[in-house]
């Protein structure tokens, strides 16, 4: 159990779907032992806490861990076998450790608890909910999307993920929208329609319908189509991220190209000539795109590529003269004999074996269908061809040619633009920047095009395992799957299924939109308040964050926009999610720190900051004054500090705001919050 | 006809459930199945599931029989007012592996 001893009864003001973080325990951790509490005295949880911990008191460590606790997995996100669990063990410490938290949701409380034993290098988890202890990691169900190991980084905020949520490689933004608003819920709807078709495809066999196949080819078609889907699942997963990242760089292209052409265009020697040249650009691609599609439409006829195919099918079409076709062709003709005339046309009565003669000699010769495709020939040939052979391919030389000549024409408009580009770019440095910053962007533009090439090459071979054409593995499982309900009895079912399924896959995609762009829209409204002279702004919500005017964005504009995000995202779920970040005025600009401060409490429901004494000023000020007073101070340090304990006893305070363990001290009050100087020398935090 | 309804569906309904989530989701897939041929009764079910997944009264994983019946009943329910699509061959489209198909291999 929790080492919270002091946990009172669920204080009920809550909401039911906010989430809280009551505290946490530790005991023979490299953090130090303690039992901090964000509980009020008369219920309910302090809107904001500030947890002062000078740098060394394993900030780190806590944080690692109670991402630990609330994912259940290890401080690095994997699997505990993989970790090496004696990095967390005391100084000097036992055998055993243990890091508790207590969260309450939906008016409920849940202990998550991870006891160490660092001789045997194990872990063992428990959670407590309503009905007692039970091993392992079992969250509720209702908070199974945020208590995993991506999404707990949201908010027990991982600085890093700040960088992660614009960088388009990564899909943390788009995960976070799906999991806040639980658009999982359609992939599971997804999986449920497939495992129904199952269940029922496995009723009819046992039933005996549709049993022509034997169950052993049946059970190997299903297996072939499950790596198919499989191989699919796979592919298109691993094309999404790398497709998104292609439209990433071609943004980030598009906009280099603009900086750099509106920088040149403010240098009025180059001015002209860039604009020249960029005009004679223009011209050549649209006049390249008339020839481009004048000059297909003519390939299509075989007669314009060379004389040799004008003169063959000049040859086909004297040789249908030469015997008369098609007039000679009619089946038709003879049937109607056989069948209705009392005489052939050389004056015979006909009798019955002349009839049955005449229809089956009919058959060598062609019918009307047959007739009216050959005149089309005999017509198209005239009308296309002409007469003579010679010079049916003038139009395609001609267009050939003024290809070319658009092509020589595009590349020396290119040229001369790049020219001026080098040398505006050779006398002013920031144009230079630019330009190296688009090579680089355009390389990776080509290491991504050589890595997408493969999704469109056919596949050679029958292990779907190796396969990469997505469209060709998509026309291949419709087909087996088509075929395995045929086998067993459930073509209607099975093309239902896979109705729903497309129909799921739609709402999911047009869901992340609109709640992308609605959360756009949101960050932006709370970036004009934060930023109003910044130009940083959210272009739209993806798979990541993308910024407009990303280049010019700063760690703390960025880290400014994550913020936003996060709590905007917050604000629109059913779940208000406690937000507990690391130093979180650090990376952020001076002259904003005050409205960000001001905005965060009013944001969440509960704002938990690991702060340090450089910190304290306007933004710990607009905290407070954001959270209409309702904020605890803490502070935490190590008892093996001799200054920062003589302090203490300087302070003169009661025992009850003075929390002591075996390594530590937490104290708790304003005023000794804002006395308390950490005399440690951080560069990292110098210029705070 | 039912498409031209979506479309209108979905110009009417821009923003209209701005800052809404739950509603924004529910418009989505109103639209999506007013687009589609499938009947909007169809749709309704599917925001009606949506609904109970967020109220936490369905369960998507892990799996256990009470789970099972239950996201079976719903799919049951779901397919009953599905109309069968028309556009699909019901046949598969080469080969003769519909009759002679050894249900092994390729």
């Amino acid at each position: 159990m929790s080492n919270l001893t002091t946990i009172q009864g669920e204080d009920g003001k809550d909401d039911q779907h906010e989430v809280r973080l009551l505290g946490w325990s530790s005991s023979g951790l490299r953090c130090p032992d303690c039992v901090v509490d964000f509980r009020k005295p008369g219920g309910g949880t302090h809107r904001v806490t500030l947890l002062q911990m000078p740098n060394g008191t394993g900030k780190t460590t806590t944080l690692q861990l109670l991402r630990a606790s609330l994912s259940g997995r290890s401080p690095n996100g994997g699997d505990w076998t993989n970790y090496s669990i004696g990095e967390l063990r005391k100084t000097g410490g036992g055998d055993t450790g243990e890091f508790a938290v207590d969260l309450l949701a939906q008016g409920k409380r849940w202990s998550f608890r991870l006891k160490f034993y660092f001789d045997r290098n194990e872990v063992d988890l428990f959670t407590t909910g309503p009905s007692g202890e039970d091993i392992g990691f079992k969250p509720p169900r209702t908070l199974e999307p945020f208590l995993n190991a991506n999404f707990v980084r949201f908010f027990v905020f991982d600085g890093e993920l700040a960088a992660e949520l614009t960088d388009a490689t990564k899909q943390n933004a788009g995960e976070a929208v799906d999991a806040m608003f639980q658009l999982n819920a359609f992939s599971s709807m997804q999986l449920w329609g497939k495992r129904y078709l199952e269940s029922k495809v496995q009723k009819q066999r046992e039933g005996g319908a549709g049993a022509t196949q034997t169950s052993q080819g049946i059970e190997k078609k299903k297996t072939y189509v499950s790596e198919i889907e499989s191989r699919l699942s796979d592919l298109k997963s691993e094309f999404e991220k790398l497709d998104e990242e292609r439209k990433q760089l071609k943004h980030e292209e598009l906009e280099l190209i603009n900086q750099a052409r509106e920088a040149v265009r403010q240098q009025a020697e180059y001015r002209d000539r860039q604009d020249t040249a960029l005009k004679e650009q223009n011209a050549c691609d649209l006049r390249l795109k008339r020839v481009r599609t004048d000059l297909l439409d003519a390939v299509r006829d075989p007669h314009q590529l060379s004389p040799a195919f004008a003169r063959a099918m000049l040859e086909i079409r004297r040789g249908f003269d030469e015997v008369k076709l098609p007039e000679k062709s009619s089946r038709e003709w003879f049937r109607e004999i056989a069948d209705n005339a009392d005489k052939c046309i050389c004056g015979t009565t006909l009798e019955l074996h002349h009839r049955e003669h005449i229809r089956r000699e009919s058959e060598r010769y062609l019918g009307s269908d047959a007739v009216v495709l050959l005149d089309r020939i005999k017509q198209d040939v005239a009308q296309k061809v002409g007469e003579l052979p010679e010079g049916s391919d003038t139009n395609v030389r001609r267009l050939s040619a003024e290809l070319e000549e658009c092509l020589d024409k595009l590349g020396r408009a290119e040229e001369a633009y790049q020219r001026v580009q080098v040398e505006a770019a050779n006398e002013n440095p920031e144009i230079k920047q630019t330009r190296e910053r688009l090579e680089v962007i355009q390389q990776r533009q080509r290491d991504l095009a050589a890595k997408l090439d493969r999704f469109d090459r056919p596949n050679e071979t029958d292990r779907p395992r190796v396969w990469n054409n997505i469209s060709e593995i998509e026309r291949e499982l419709t087909r087996q799957k088509l075929i395995l309900a045929s086998q067993t009895g459930t073509v209607e079912l099975s093309k239902k299924q896979r109705a729903l399924d497309a129909l799921l896959h739609k709402v999911r995609g047009l869901a992340r939109n609109r709640l992308g762009e609605s959360l756009t829209r949101d960050v932006n409204a709370s970036l004009d308040e934060l930023m109003p002279d910044n130009r940083v702004r959210l272009e739209s919500v993806g798979r990541s964050l993308k910024l407009l005017n990303r280049g010019g964005a700063s760690v703390g504009e960025t880290l400014t926009v994550a913020y936003s995000f996060l709590t905007r995202l917050s604000h629109g779920s059913r779940f208000g999610l406690p937000l507990i970040v690391d130093t979180p005025a650090a990376a952020v600009d001076q002259h904003i720190r005050g409205e960000i401060g001001r905005s965060l409490p009013r944001m969440v429901g509960q704002f938990i900051a690991f702060t340090i004494s450089p910190e304290r000023g306007p933004f710990i000020e607009a905290l407070a004054e954001g959270s209409d007073g309702d904020v605890q101070y803490l502070t935490l340090f190590r008892s093996s500090n001799e200054r920062l304990m003589r302090s203490l006893d300087a302070a003169g305070l009661v025992d009850s705001d003075v929390r002591t363990s075996a390594d530590a001290r937490l104290v708790r009050g304003e005023a000794f919050f804002n006395m308390f100087q950490d005399d440690s020398k951080y560069e990292k935090h110098a210029a705070i | 006809m039912k498409k031209m309804m979506g479309l209108m569906m979905i110009e009417n309904s821009e923003y209209q459930c701005d800052n809404n989530p739950r509603e924004v989701v529910a418009a989505a897939i109103r639209e999506v199945v007013a687009m589609s041929d499938q009947p909007d009764e169809v749709g309704e079910l599917i925001a009606s599931w949506y609904s109970e997944v967020l109220e936490g009264n369905v369960q998507l994983e892990p799996e256990t029989a009470a789970v099972r019946d239950r996201a079976f009943q719903e799919l049951e329910r779901v397919f009953d007012r599905m109309w069968t699509p028309s556009s699909e061959s019901a046949a598969p489209d080469a080969d003769g592996l519909w009759n002679g198909e050894s249900g092994v291999d390729k």
